[in-house]
């Protein structure tokens, strides 16, 4: 099958740029004309139909160097690159490209872990290395540090927090825990954020500011730089832990969580994500759909009690963990039972009393740092494999959540979908991931599916909401909502695009940012 | 003592998995397989037993799962190695990550069946095949009941080397769901093409 071209690529011009990059980097790391090896770069799970956003080709370069000659190749022919570090973004668009006909730039080759040290616990690795890799460096070679993984496992450290994504241990929060980065600019130019732009530096992973403007931020969620290294802060393991499980009974019960959740978590009581999780998506992991409710439409209060009462389960699951030595965690724990345990109908389940639930198994691993992929468990839902993340933000409120959770649940309901959701509180914020279940082999659900997530974009912004983090599909919708001053922010990102990246030739669109030869066909602004 | 669903997730070499208190062996097609396979299937329901028992006499090696769908992975990552075919029963979630390992490597679905429960008592088979559509299937399906994973089973022991699945036939069956069944199963096989 011909391959789809940006329509400014002639397939000539295409194909010249291909041979180049494959005389740069070596044939077997060039991917394209209909190699079944492709199939692995779609997303072939969301709400977009067939296989949208299909590449033209793959590159798989390894080292600075090889990133170079691509780049160059690509500034000459006007070849857009689609950069990728394990290519695991399902929920938000996976491997694939904002538009088809990319050249996804895979950078797995690039998977070295260059540095643990366990005094300064932190890590520096290439874009390549996933938490599966890190982890079982770390226990191999017995370093006593933990990594923060995602829930699914097989992801990586620098895509995940190039994309601000969350984890469950007290370094939750990705790119707070990085420190330093190197970025290869779209003309070649290589160069360290921070202290690593110190010649003779030893602090560059010690310390995230250098001397001057920070930017750091400004190759997360964009597109103006590839990220080639970046340094991890990790976690040293703690004396001890205690992950516990709270279940609520009532669906109001998560406005009076979210108030009690609020100061233990500014006081850092809690010091890991708290996570506010609702029925479904607990049960997901376990059970599917069809072992309780066979009709269409979203599942019955009926058996969303039965579920309960056969799993033990609440309305709303609290999970959390302590960590530190035990008469420290007894003393906390205290504390959480005369709290968040005192709200009427809570009760504080134990890691002993829930040893064989898999929910809580896969939590309570990824709490501590030990990746697996459960989680992934939750498409078996529905069945059909479809999948994508709503994520809207707000302050850690009860009344934030409620309005929020009422809002999307009522919609899905409208939709015929099924709410499921989590609530994880960071330290002031809240993201609120809503996970929309749908079934891909029938195209009327994946099409309402697709509407459906568009009607919460508009509806959450207008209600003062907006997405940490989207699909590929909706990132210009996204994109419009940022419109603080006439869209001032967006304005701005596009004269950093034209200065870093003048032809346009990285990840164009990405977060609603086009280049400017395709702003005036895809902006954001039409 | 080590559970026959146990010793199945650590990957069983195909015979002995067979040798273990399984129940009644079904009789695997006459035809041997002409391309080497691992099956895999979802050891928490009836309908992977099943599945387990008509293909893993002719299975190079068999593989059970359990809700941690990522327990798929160390399975498709040795199959693929070797550039064995795999076949599986299993829920979607294993076979979106089986897809992900294979596809890298080359491999495609050259046969996918979604097999979806529409009532207790009704199942829909939607069956997307390359060139291995047997009219037989139709028939056999139809009178299969709550057996239907013996029918798919038979239909994909018989692995040859395939094109990509793209032809799709749909059929609606009378089965009676057992009560744990997920109501949702997907049957497949990944092939180098
Ligand atoms: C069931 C399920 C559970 C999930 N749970 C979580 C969770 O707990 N936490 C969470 O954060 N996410 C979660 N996700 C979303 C997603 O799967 C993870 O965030 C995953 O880690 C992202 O994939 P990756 O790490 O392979 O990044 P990649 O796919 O490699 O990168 C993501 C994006 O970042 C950009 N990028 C990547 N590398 C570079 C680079 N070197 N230079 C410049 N730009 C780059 C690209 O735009 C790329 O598309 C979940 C998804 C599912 C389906």
């Amino acid at each position: 099958m011909a391959a789809v071209l940006p329509d400014w690529l002639s397939p000539q011009e295409f194909s010249t740029a291909i041979d180049e990059m494959a005389n740069a980097i070596g044939q077997q790391w060039v991917i394209h004309d209909g190699d079944p090896k492709l199939r692995s770069y779609r997303d072939s799970f969301s709400t977009l139909p067939g296989d949208a956003n299909v590449p033209s080709a793959v590159v798989a370069p390894d080292g600075i160097e090889e990133i170079q000659a691509i780049l160059k190749i690509a500034n000459e022919h006007r070849v857009p690159l689609w950069p990728i570090s394990t290519g695991r973004n399902f929920a938000y668009g996976g491997p694939a490209p904002r538009m088809p006909g990319y050249v996804v730039l895979d950078l797995k080759r690039m998977n070295r872990i260059l540095e643990v040290n366990e005094e300064y616990a932190y890590a520096l690795v290439e874009p390549g290395v996933s938490y599966f890799q890190l982890y079982e460096y770390l226990q191999k070679n017995n370093i006593k540090l933990w990594i923060d993984p995602a829930a699914p496992g097989w992801g990586g450290i620098v895509g995940n927090t190039l994309e601000h994504g969350v984890g469950y241990t007290p370094y939750g929060d990705h790119f707070m825990m990085h420190c330093g980065m190197e970025v290869v600019l779209p003309d070649g130019t290589l160069f360290r954020t921070g202290q690593g732009s110190l010649p003779e530096t030893e602090s560059w992973q010690v310390f995230q500011y250098g001397f001057g403007p920070i930017l750091d931020g400004v190759f997360s969620q964009s597109n103006f730089g590839i990220v080639t290294k970046m340094g991890m802060w990790l976690m040293p393991e703690p004396p001890g832990y205690m992950p516990f499980l709270i279940t609520y009974e009532n669906e109001e019960d998560l406005a009076i969580i979210t108030e009690v959740v609020r100061p233990l978590k500014v006081n850092m009581v809690i010091p890991n994500g708290a996570f506010t999780v609702d029925l479904l998506w607990d049960a997901a992991v376990k059970v599917s759909k069809r072992q309780y409710y066979s009709g269409k439409g979203p599942i019955p209060d009926s058996a969303r009690k039965k579920i309960m009462s056969d799993y033990k389960l609440g309305q709303w699951n609290f999970y959390a963990a302590l960590y530190g030595p035990p008469p420290m965690m007894e003393n906390t724990m205290q504390v959480i039972r005369d709290t968040l345990g005192a709200i009427p109908g809570a009760r504080v389940w134990t890691a002993e009393e829930r040893k064989h639930d898999a929910a809580f198994q896969y939590r309570s691993k990824l709490m501590r740092g030990e990746p697996n992929m459960t989680e992934f468990g939750l498409m078996n839902w529905v069945g059909g494999g479809g999948h994508i993340n709503f994520s809207p933000i707000s302050p850690t409120t009860g009344e934030d959540a409620m309005r929020q959770y009422e809002m999307i649940k009522n919609r899905s309901h409208e939709y015929g979908f099924d709410y499921i959701g989590e609530f994880a509180v960071g330290w002031r914020d809240m993201h609120h991931v809503y996970m929309l279940m749908f079934d891909r082999t029938d195209d009327e659900e994946r099409q309402r599916a697709h509407e459906l997530f568009g009607v919460l974009i508009d509806e959450a912004a207008a209600a003062g909401y907006g997405e940490y983090r989207t699909h590929l599909a909706f990132m210009d919708q996204v994109a419009k909502t940022y419109s603080w001053n006439d869209h001032a922010l967006w304005k701005l990102h596009e004269r950093l695009k034209d200065a870093f990246d003048p032809n346009g030739i990285l990840a164009p669109g990405k977060q609603g940012i086009w280049p400017a030869h395709m702003r005036e066909k895809h902006s954001w602004t039409s | 003592m080590i559970s026959r669903r146990e010793f199945l997730r650590g990957g069983a070499v195909a015979g002995i998995a067979t040798t273990l208190p399984a129940g009644a062996v079904i009789a695997a097609s006459q035809t041997r397989p002409t391309v080497a396979f691992d099956a895999i299937c979802d050891t928490r329901y009836e309908e992977g037993d099943q599945f387990l028992r008509a293909v893993s006499s002719q299975a190079y090696r068999v593989h059970g799962l359990d809700n941690d769908p990522g327990s798929v992975m160390p399975a498709i990552t040795a199959a693929v190695a070797e550039g064995r075919a795999i076949t599986g029963l299993t829920t979607d979630a294993a076979l979106l990550l089986a897809e992900q390992l294979a596809f890298a490597e080359g491999y495609a679905l050259t046969y996918k069946g979604v097999h979806k429960h529409l009532s207790t008592d009704q199942i829909e088979h939607q069956l997307t095949l390359g060139q291995r559509w047997q009219e037989s299937i139709k028939p056999a399906l139809l009178e299969a009941d709550s057996a239907w994973p013996e029918v798919i089973a038979k239909l994909m022991i018989t692995v040859t080397p395939d094109t990509e699945a793209l032809v799709e036939k749909r059929l609606t069956a009378s089965a009676s769901r057992h009560p744990e069944s997920p109501g949702h199963l997907v049957s497949w096989i990944l092939q180098p093409i």
